[in-house]
């Protein structure tokens, strides 16, 4: 019963992904048609980036969101639970907009290590025993804080559109996307689906509590802090996936920002 | 007979103070005592939960070591689940096999059940399947708190007798109880606790005289009643 489930998922997701790549079906026709060269570049270098990413994304936003659910014991928990996103969010902006990086590595190292000291502030207020009520309360004070300062650090940066910036790079997309860039994102991704992968079964025996999880031989404190910490890529991929390409594709985004108030000098 | 299980030193920080514990194969030992006076601490220490210090050994094995599966078991007193799983999903949580899984569905007569939904049955029907869950496995040890409460009387004495049988399989169990009559008929030994210590343990009838002192009741013609 339950091997057939996981057929029949992999299939639709198979077919679901072939379909991301291949409509409207003019794209198909091209690919045997005249064009055909232009037609598998544009799948190579466009669509098929976009799809693997979108793909990594959602599995690595849908797996962290459900061990955040099984640990919390409750539907309504999400990533952002643990601060970790606002603390990417914040991260990313402060490298922006206040200290200046704005290339590839560094708008993803300033998210990353504002979602590494959101952690790092969680553990320490939620101390050694890691208390799943403590890490909840604590992860919501971390996520408001963040969003303050996320505010405060946009109203203090040099640029007066630097909100309008922000949130169009909030919004994003998935667009302009390469192969490259989709294995870099994809590598952490990876690594931690594997890591919350392996940490099924203690999930599953949360659900009668952390009393029985302990005595089937689950260390709870243990599976919190790496549920908890596999939540730093799900919140790059969910400030990513918002702040979508440009965040990736930082001359692009960085040209974006600029054109807007008339300095970008390859806007022409 | 040796003992099966074998506890040294045992305690866990300001809820049982360090004691020693042996149970035969076959011994279905009854803990009891009033609300606080370490039933379920000592239940935890034995399973390992809340860094309890001392040691334990099943059959020569450490379960906190190796890992508790086919070693021992545990049914807390509470009966939450958080999602709505199937019984029968409830039942395999442990890891049992599909075969182990039947088995302790059949021995709480739960299969008109198994297929329905934990947040759908009443919380007797709840506690079986939970129980079902904490015998599936074949454990060596079962460690139960409260297993009867919430149970109707006639699937009280039916789950008593069950356990009954599966002591003389050769497991060892020991069940924290409130309900004394029961305790006394169905178990081999019972364990007073009292304050976090061991305050009687023994055959039920020498242990049952010590329940005025710690309890504040006694035993009249009209049942129990208050001493004071």
């Amino acid at each position: 019963m339950r091997r057939g489930l996981w057929a029949l998922l992999c299939t639709a997701l198979a077919l679901l992904f072939a379909l991301s790549l291949l409509t409207p079906w003019g794209a198909l026709a091209a690919l045997y048609g005249e064009d055909r060269g232009l037609a598998l570049l544009l799948l190579q270098e466009l669509r098929l980036p976009r799809a693997l990413l979108a793909l990594t994304y959602g599995a690595m936003l849908g797996a962290s969101g459900a061990a955040i659910q099984g640990l919390f014991a409750n539907p309504l928990a999400s990533p952002d639970l643990t601060g970790t996103t606002s603390g990417a969010a914040l991260g990313a902006v402060v490298s922006a907009y206040l200290l200046g990086f704005t290339g590839p590595l560094a708008l993803s190292a300033g998210a990353v290590a504002g979602a590494l000291g959101a952690l790092l502030l969680l553990l320490a207020l939620a101390g050694p025993r890691a208390e799943t009520a403590t890490l909840l309360l604590s992860g919501l004070a971390i996520s408001a804080l963040a969003g303050a300062l996320t505010t405060l650090a946009l109203a203090l940066a040099p640029s007066p559109f630097a909100f309008y910036d922000a949130y169009d790079w909030l919004m994003g997309s998935l667009i302009d996307r390469s192969l490259e860039q989709a294995a870099f994102a994809a590598l952490p991704a990876l690594l931690c689906l594997a890591l919350l992968a392996r940490m099924g079964r203690g999930l599953d025996a949360l659900t009668l509590g952390e009393e029985v999880a302990q005595s089937l031989g689950h260390d709870v404190r243990r599976m919190r802090l790496a549920v908890v910490t596999a939540a730093i890529p799900a919140g790059r991929c969910f400030r990513r996936r918002r702040s979508g390409a440009r965040c990736c594709l930082p001359p692009t985004w960085w040209c974006e920002a600029h054109r807007s108030v008339g300095r970008c000098r390859s806007a022409s | 007979m040796s003992a099966l299980v074998t506890a040294r030193g045992l305690a866990l920080a300001k809820r049982l103070a360090p004691l020693d514990l042996e149970l035969r194969a076959g011994e279905l030992a009854c803990l009891i005592g009033p609300n606080g006076s370490g039933k379920t601490s000592l239940l935890h220490a034995v399973a390992g939960i809340g860094s309890p210090s001392g040691e334990v050994r099943i059959d020569g094995t450490d379960p906190w070591r190796v890992g508790p599966q086919g070693l021992l078991s545990y049914l807390p007193a509470t009966r939450e689940v958080s999602w709505p799983m199937l019984a029968r999903d409830v039942v395999a949580l442990g890891g049992a096999s599909a075969a182990e899984v039947g088995e302790a569905i059949a021995l709480l007569d739960l299969d008109a059940l198994a297929g329905r939904r934990m947040d759908r049955l009443s919380t007797g029907e709840r506690s079986r399947v939970l129980i079902a869950r904490a015998l599936a496995g074949r454990p060596k040890l079962l460690l139960l708190d409260e297993p009867t409460a919430n149970l109707d009387p006639l699937w009280q004495l039916k789950l008593m007798g069950t356990l009954r049988r599966l002591a003389s399989d050769g497991r060892a169990l020991l069940v924290a109880m409130h309900d004394l009559d029961l305790a006394g008929r169905f178990a081999d030994r019972l364990i007073l606790m009292d304050s976090g210590r061991v305050a009687a343990d023994g055959a039920p009838r020498e242990v049952l005289i010590e329940v005025e002192r710690v309890f504040g009741i006694r035993r009249g013609p009209e049942g129990w009643t208050a001493a004071y």
